[in-house]
Order: C-alpha cells, then structure tokens, then sequence
C-alpha cells in the first residue's frame, strides 16, 4: 500500500468511526419533531455523490455496518442499503453529469429519504421492524430534508478525503 | 470495463451483507463474539465523544446551571414516580399481602437483588423504541433481565455489553407482559401488547366484561414461567369499548387500551432486577 492510499483510508476510517460514535450517542438525542438526523446516511451518500459509484458504495457499506453493530436489527440490514443506495445516487450523478450544488443536494435529500424507505421495506421483509406507513414516510420526509441542507458540506468532506488519490468531480 | 467492476463491487458487497444477516438470524456465535468484543471497543471512543460534545449539547439545550438543575430534576422525577405509584401500590397492597401468607416464597420484584443504572442515551435509530444504561455484563446483567423504576415496568433487556445494556422499553412492538388487575377479587391473567413508542399498549384477544374499568392498575401476574416477576406495576387502563356483538364473543371486551405508568421519554436512572428468566 502507498502513502496515498494510506492518508485515504485514513482518513475513510476515521470518517466511519466519528460519525458513527456522533450518531450514536449525540445525533440520536436531538431530534426535530421526534425525527433524529440520520448522519451516517447522509455521509453514504455524499460519498457515492462526491466520490462516484465504486467507492461510495464501499464506503457506505462500511458506514452501515458500523451503524449495525448498535442497531437491534440484523446486521448487515444497514450496510447492505446504505452500500446500494450510495452506489445509485454515484451512478446517477455520472449519467447526469450534474456537479451543480442544487443537484448535488437534491441526490442526497431525495437519496436519504428513498433509502430510508428501503431500508423500511426490507426490515419488514425480515421482521426486523414494524413501523406504520405513515411513520416511515414523515421520517423519509423530514431526514431528507434535513440532509439535503447539510448535503453540500458532507459531499466536500468526502472531496477532501480522496483528495490525495485521486481528483474528485467536486473541489474541496 | 469500469462500469462492470463497479458492479462487481456491488454485488460483493450485497454478498457480504446478505451473508451476514444470514449468519445473525442463526445466532452464528463467533460473529455475535466480534460484534460485542467492537462494541466494547467503540465503547471508550463513543464515551470520549460524549463527554467532549456534551457541553454543546448542554449549551443547545439552552440552560445555565445544566447540572444543578439536572440533579435537582433527577430528585423530583424519582420522588413524583414514588408519588404516581402510590395510589396503585395501596390499592394492590391488600392482595399482595394475602399472596403472601398463602406463598411466602413468591418472588416479587421487592424481594429480588437489583442494580441502579443511568439511562445514558435513548433509541439510536428512528425505528427502535430503547434505551441505553451505564450498566452492563460487569454489574451482572444479562439479556431479558427486568428493568423498572419506583413507579413500574419500564422494559427488557435485550443486549448488553460489559458497561452498557440496551433496554426495550414496553411500549415497543411486539413486547409482552402477562399482567392481572391489581385489585381483582378473582384474578383473571391475560397479556398486554406494545403497539409502538408513545402509544398505549393493546390487551391481546378479548377481555370477560366486568374484567377491567378505566382506571384499574395493571400488575405483573409472574404465573409460572413468566420472564417478570410478580406484582410490578404496569400501568392503568385508559380505555374500555363497549362489548363486541357477534354471538361467540358476546360479553366480551377487545381494544382495551392501557397507558404505562412510567413516561419512557422521562428516563433518567432505572433499577434491573437480576432475575434471570425461567
């Protein structure tokens, strides 16, 4: 391994650890209308958008696997949406070829909410969670929301972060 | 050419995660061993964190004198949780005592060793309905221990690790406690439901008319292989329907509704009981 890969994986790891202890033990006591922010999610897919398909769904995995460890539900539930939702908002990025900031928040707010609800969807199909309709969707609603006003300062972390690799779409 | 690697790496990648949730659901024990020993790695880390945010979380909740205030809080929360259950323990007292002459090796939640414990975070997703205390396998607890306040039942615990444990808290789904009506002359046992944060637990099937009125105290029954010991005050009931029609349920009550007597969302220090279930 390089020096390069080195600072970025790093980096990467230093990234997955401080947000998922935030999330843990900080995040999940302030809430906005009883919706905690779902910062881990918004950092899979900032990644997928600033860093492209391949890496953002790496990245994503490793975030929701880290989120599993403190989660009830399987593990693996969270790594396994958060890797694919992160992979599809990268793709899509690059087949719109939009770097415009607009879009880039619009990818993450719609992303976190689509992903929330898959992440219902296929908790349910274990019997992993049961939360009614409505619920998921004023969750979706406001956590999307809220991640896309934060969208654009989670997708230049990740510029900064693969940096010393190799060029991202978006500058630092 | 690069466009099939990334779905290469996708499709590892959902491998990964779908052999993982396959080996959970098996209670495959090395990876139930790895996942508690990087909890408790991540458990100094996330304590260092907490500790380093806590006086901007303090700040956003817009207090000076946080701490006083949060101790002199804890005092009057623990005193009105004494205060609420008061009226049903008096009005429970009688039965109990009478239990008690005719089994005096009955457990019950007064006779059972026990450890006090800070509720150190709520749920940590936006589906969970738990709580998080300082207390773990190192002060003796294990999982589906009982943990109550002076006022009643507030959970189970469902997972723990060597400082800290994750509570269910009973109003979550498909959490279940058999109860009886605390000043029934004839006891009648049945089962309450959880139906989800904030919303008043469902008794499960349907009740005799005449069981249960609005305001009667709910109790732990303990019968014989019940993970709750006997007589913990769960809470009260807030409504009775009128009885169903059809002929095979005539006279018989479903819906009822029960509100807990302890307020899940107020937690600051709750008890767990080291019982270990049957």
């Amino acid at each position: 391994m390089n020096a390069t890969r080195a600072v970025v994986m790093a980096r990467v790891v230093g990234i997955v650890i401080v947000a998922v202890v935030v999330q843990v033990r900080v995040a999940a006591s302030l809430t906005l209308w009883g919706v905690r922010p779902e910062l881990t999610l918004l950092l899979a897919l900032a990644a997928g958008v600033a860093a492209g398909p391949d890496r953002g769904a790496v990245v994503g995995f490793f975030l929701g696997l880290a989120y599993d460890l403190f989660l009830q539900t399987p593990l693996g539930l969270t790594a396994l949406v958060y890797a694919m939702v992160a992979y599809a908002a990268g793709a899509m990025q690059v087949q719109m070829a939009s770097h415009r900031p607009t879009a880039r928040m619009l990818f993450v707010g719609l992303g976190s909410a689509v992903s929330i609800l898959l992440w219902v969807v296929v908790g349910r199909l274990l019997d992993a969670v049961a939360p009614t309709p409505v619920e998921a969707l004023r969750v979706a609603a406001l956590a999307g929301a809220v991640n896309a006003a934060v969208g654009l300062p989670a997708t230049r972390l990740w510029a900064w972060v693969f940096a010393p690799e190799a060029p991202t779409r978006i500058g630092p | 050419m690069r466009s099939n690697r990334s779905r290469f790496v996708l499709l590892l990648l959902a491998a990964t995660a779908l052999s993982l949730m396959t080996l959970d659901f098996r209670g495959f024990g090395p990876l139930e061993n790895a996942q508690t020993a990087l909890r408790g790695v991540l458990e100094p880390i996330s304590g260092g964190v907490d500790s380093a945010l806590s006086p901007l979380r303090n700040a956003w909740r817009g207090a000076t004198n946080y701490d006083d205030l949060v101790r002199e809080n804890d005092q009057l929360r623990l005193q009105v949780d004494k205060l609420e259950s008061d009226p049903l323990r008096v009005g429970n007292a009688q039965q109990q005592l009478d239990e008690l002459k005719a089994q005096l090796d009955i457990t019950t939640a007064a006779n059972v060793e026990s450890r006090i414990a800070r509720v150190i975070s709520g749920s940590v997703s936006n589906f969970e309905n738990n709580v998080r205390i300082d207390k773990g396998s190192a002060a003796g607890i294990r999982a589906e221990m009982v943990v109550v306040t002076d006022a009643g039942l507030v959970g189970r615990v469902v997972n723990v690790t060597t400082n800290q444990s994750v509570v269910a808290l009973a109003d979550s789904r498909d959490f279940g406690v058999g109860v009886r009506p605390a000043s029934a002359a004839a006891p009648t046992n049945f089962v309450l439901r959880g139906q989800g944060a904030g919303r008043p637990l469902l008794v499960q099937g349907a009740l005799e008319a005449n069981t249960v009125t609005v305001g009667s105290a709910l109790v732990t029954s303990g019968l014989d292989g019940s993970v709750f010991p006997a007589d913990i005050v769960v809470g009260t009931v807030t409504k009775v329907p009128a009885s169903i029609g059809s002929a095979a349920d005539s006279g018989r009550l479903r819906g009822v509704e029960v509100e807990l007597v302890v307020e899940p969302s107020s937690l600051s220090f709750v008890t767990v009981l080291l019982w270990p279930p049957s």
